[in-house]
């Protein structure tokens, strides 16, 4: 299934709509992140393979990003596949590894609803640790849509949150180093623009578990926290308008 | 004739703008109806909360607060309870009895180190406070086990002991986690070697040295309406369970302890 769907393939039915709009009277988070967990439990509770979960919890991607697009995020980051699930059995890390494969072939494909869209994708992580197609596939995708300007999909793969920290310490070395940077230039400000990801409004992780497992932890750190029982392939509108309305609630407590 | 047809377009344009602006009135009024509306339902589930918790007074009391025999019985139920504990408070104040007795609950459940954070960094100050109530608590002869307590600030290194209590704020720790920054970066622009071999194993080493052995926080308690670690050093955070409770003034046992109920049902996979 297509990452990047036409508008006519997700209709919302009208009570949907009327809530999207009600929303919007609101504010809206600029970024959203999610931990898409809970795909090989969905797999297990329906009996089927657990690559079907993983499928099937792509394809729950897809209809989120049209919802956020309807609110008007404007950045959407999701925790694809974490650094520490190399330590999976070898078949499982292969069938996901053939999933990537398959789906970043896809978005290939779909370069003009991408470039209609205006999304822009970033494959974000330790992408050495990939196989070498992968990582070529990934650097395609993130070159044919640098110039998608109107929204971006940032897609963490083999990434931990320590990993991209330990990597912006490295890049102000190099700038102490080669003299574009000073030693009271490093702030909190620097080193939060430092990091490949912006700062999170709003982060959601679903299946009922209750922590972030290293996923964005310098970027969450002021952001609104939601955790849902719902797994991932389950994870309904409503689910998701529930997480905008505590957003809201959480941004009029900051302002009071 | 043409005037007539004018006055008919301008009544239409007049009529239309009307009518979008009831639309977006209405909207806005419907928007404000339906956080009404979760609001109230909000209320109503806490209300249930209370109702349910009334049913089970039947079977066992609500305890406001709770003796030293029964608090041993709920440790035994729980399959585990957090090493680390860290309470985040984002309050308009801060209530010592209240915290004196969690600490206290903490260390009878088989907590060996309380972090107490709070967002406007008034804790920071009131040290002497929370150690003279504790040690006030600890002369009942049940507590015994924890008199051998130390409290210190955060950063500051003495023996740690085998209860510690820490107290600090988001700014302070996410400071500390700066300066660390800030001396690694300085360190690798001097030292080639540095540069190549830094992972977050090494890294995690240097930031242990300011905290005496202290591992990271197992359970995160965030007190107060925004959900959220404001702020707090984010390297220490990766797995820290994360729950939230409405407040932490006259916080009763039976709140306090539910939170470590839904830290024991917690299952960490390490990524496989």
């Amino acid at each position: 299934m297509a990452l990047i769907r036409p508008d006519n393939a997700l209709e919302q039915t009208w009570i949907q709509k009327c809530c999207c709009r009600f929303m919007c009277k609101g504010p809206i988070p600029r970024h959203v992140a999610f931990i898409m967990d809970g795909n090989r439990r969905f797999a297990a509770k329906k009996h089927v393979e657990r690559i079907e979960g993983h499928t099937r919890g792509f394809d729950k991607l897809a209809e989120v990003l049209k919802w956020c697009q309807d609110l008007g995020v404007e950045e959407v980051t999701v925790f694809a596949f974490s650094a520490e699930n190399f330590k999976r059995s070898k078949e499982e890390v292969e069938s996901l590894m053939e999933l990537a494969r398959h789906k970043l072939a896809l978005i290939m494909q779909e370069r003009d609803q991408l470039k209609a869209n205006g999304v822009k994708i970033r494959v974000i992580g330790e992408l050495k640790q990939l196989p070498e197609d992968i990582q070529n596939m990934a650097q395609e995708v993130m070159s044919i849509t640098k110039d998608h300007a109107r929204c971006c999909l940032n897609v963490c793969f083999a990434y931990t949150s320590r990993h991209e920290m330990v990597q912006a310490m490295k890049d102000i070395s190099l700038r102490l180093r080669n003299g574009t940077l000073q030693e009271d230039q490093i702030t909190d400000d620097l080193f939060g623009k430092t990091l490949q990801i912006p700062s999170v409004d709003l982060a959601i992780r679903t299946s009922g578990e209750i922590r972030l497992s290293d996923f964005l932890m310098w970027q969450c750190s002021e952001a609104c926290l939601e955790f849902t029982d719902a797994l991932w392939p389950e994870f309904s509108i409503w689910n998701f308008y529930a997480a905008i309305l505590k957003y809201q609630y959480f941004i009029a407590a900051k302002k009071s | 004739m043409f005037l007539r047809q004018t006055t008919m377009n301008e009544w239409n344009i007049l009529l239309r703008k009307t009518v979008r602006n009831g639309l977006t009135q209405a909207e806005s009024f419907l928007f404000a109806l339906l956080r009404i509306f979760i609001y109230v339902v909000q209320n109503v589930l806490k209300l249930r909360r209370i109702h349910v918790v009334g049913y089970f007074n039947s079977i066992r009391p609500f305890r406001q607060i709770a003796d030293v025999s029964s608090i041993a019985e709920d440790a035994q139920r729980l399959p585990k309870v957090p090493k680390h504990l860290l309470l985040l408070i984002d309050e308009k104040n801060n209530d010592h009895e209240s915290i004196t007795n969690m600490i206290v609950w903490s260390f009878m459940m088989g907590v060996t180190n309380v972090t107490i954070a709070d967002k406007k960094g008034c804790l920071e100050n009131d040290l002497g406070t929370i150690e003279t109530n504790f040690r006030e608590r600890c002369k009942n002869p049940s507590l015994q086990l924890c008199s051998k307590c130390v409290f210190r600030l955060a950063g500051k290194v003495t023996d740690s002991s085998v209860h510690n209590v820490i107290i600090t704020s988001p700014k302070t720790s996410r400071q500390h986690f700066l300066t660390s920054v800030k001396k690694t970066c300085l360190q690798m622009q001097r030292n080639d070697a540095l540069q190549e071999t830094l992972n977050p194993d090494a890294f995690s080493g240097i930031l242990d040295t300011g905290k005496g052995n202290i591992s990271d926080p197992c359970l995160l308690i965030v007190f107060g309406q925004r959900f959220t670690f404001h702020g707090f050093d984010p390297w220490s955070l990766r797995l820290t369970e994360i729950t939230t409770l409405p407040s932490h003034c006259g916080l009763s046992y039976d709140s306090f302890i539910s939170a470590f109920r839904k830290y024991a049902k917690c299952e960490q996979r390490w990524g496989v």
